[in-house]
């Protein structure tokens, strides 16, 4: 027997947490400049949104890539300096953007999930 | 542990990192081995005087090496497809619960971004010519939905064949193809053999 096993629910929140990652990290940023290993640790403590922490720093650099996130060097009192993350501009407006339609999305969803029994 | 052990440890990782970046653009290669370096360190000075048990614990967060280089190949494809429009992510997202019962591998070159400020590839070459490959984990012995995790996780489609097992048991996969540690193209597919449990005796 063949079938296809996209649909299961842990894959597809795999898809929804691959999809929201980035902006749970621009969400961070906001807040305040954080360096790697800062975001890693922050992301990591946050649910299992982040299970293997080596893997926001592809992350990083495609965000710098794009130019939501830029990057600056602070002198660590502890070691080395440490390359921290800020949020540009254009990372501002695409986190303002996505926070709006992310509430309309988890509303819909929310409001239709109610009404399943037995959860 | 001395210095010199835990210093050993770290560069064989760091080393595995670097020759799992192996193709992709030299900078990024670098970039990411120095993060991934900081980032070791910055768990090192945390830990005072840590033991064997605790770098092992510190690297294995981290993931493998394998896994970073895979995450660094799938998010450069997303880039240049769908997703270089961050507008496109929240569109995306719906998309993936509307689309639960179908076959999603990584959802890239669905919608052809035309744009862009940053070209890694020429945009013919999202969906034909790229050369970026997966590394398959080991997903043997797994829930199936755990290992569809795992496989989708690096970019490959699955797909599921059920065949009884008296030695694994029922919903586990029993044997995965291509093996793992295989390099396959990504987007292309894997098949998990998962057990439906001991063989029926009518059967």
């Amino acid at each position: 027997m063949w079938y296809m096993v996209a649909g299961s629910p842990g894959n597809t929140l795999a898809q929804m947490r691959r999809g929201a990652i980035e902006f749970c990290v621009l969400a961070l940023l906001s807040e305040r400049p954080r360096y790697g290993f800062e975001i890693a640790k922050d992301l990591a403590d946050a649910d299992g949104l982040v299970t293997s922490e080596g893997t926001i720093y592809p992350l990083l650099a495609r965000l710098r890539a794009d130019g939501v996130v830029e990057t600056y060097w602070e002198e660590s009192s502890q070691g080395p300096p440490r390359r921290y993350y800020r949020l540009t501009k254009d990372g501002k407006s695409a986190l303002g953007a996505f926070v709006v339609q992310w509430r309309r999305f988890r509303d819909a969803v929310d409001g239709l999930m109610e009404g399943v029994k037995g959860a | 542990m001395s210095t010199l052990e835990w210093d050993r440890m770290v560069e064989e990782y760091l080393r595995q990192l670097d020759v799992a970046l192996r193709g992709q653009p030299k900078r990024r290669r670098q970039q990411l081995v120095d993060e991934v370096r900081s980032h070791i360190a910055e768990g090192r000075a945390l830990l005072g005087d840590p033991t064997e048990a605790d770098i092992r614990t510190l690297l294995e967060r981290l993931g493998t090496p394998e896994e970073i280089a895979n995450e660094s190949l799938i998010i450069d494809r997303a880039t240049d497809g769908a997703r270089r429009r961050r507008l496109w992510l929240p569109v995306g997202i719906a998309a993936a619960l509307v689309a639960a019962g179908l076959a999603v591998g990584l959802a890239v070159g669905l919608a052809g971004g035309t744009s862009g400020r940053r070209t890694v590839r020429p945009p013919a070459s999202t969906t034909t010519t790229t050369t970026a490959v997966a590394v398959l984990p080991t997903v043997r012995g797994q829930s199936a939905s755990s290992a569809a995790d795992a496989l989708s996780a690096v970019g490959v489609h699955i797909t599921i064949e059920q065949a009884p097992s008296t030695v694994v048991a029922q919903g586990d996969v029993v044997a995965q193809t291509p093996a793992a540690g295989a390099k396959i193209a990504l987007g292309s597919g894997v098949t998990l053999t998962v057990s439906s449990g001991p063989p029926t005796s009518g059967g």
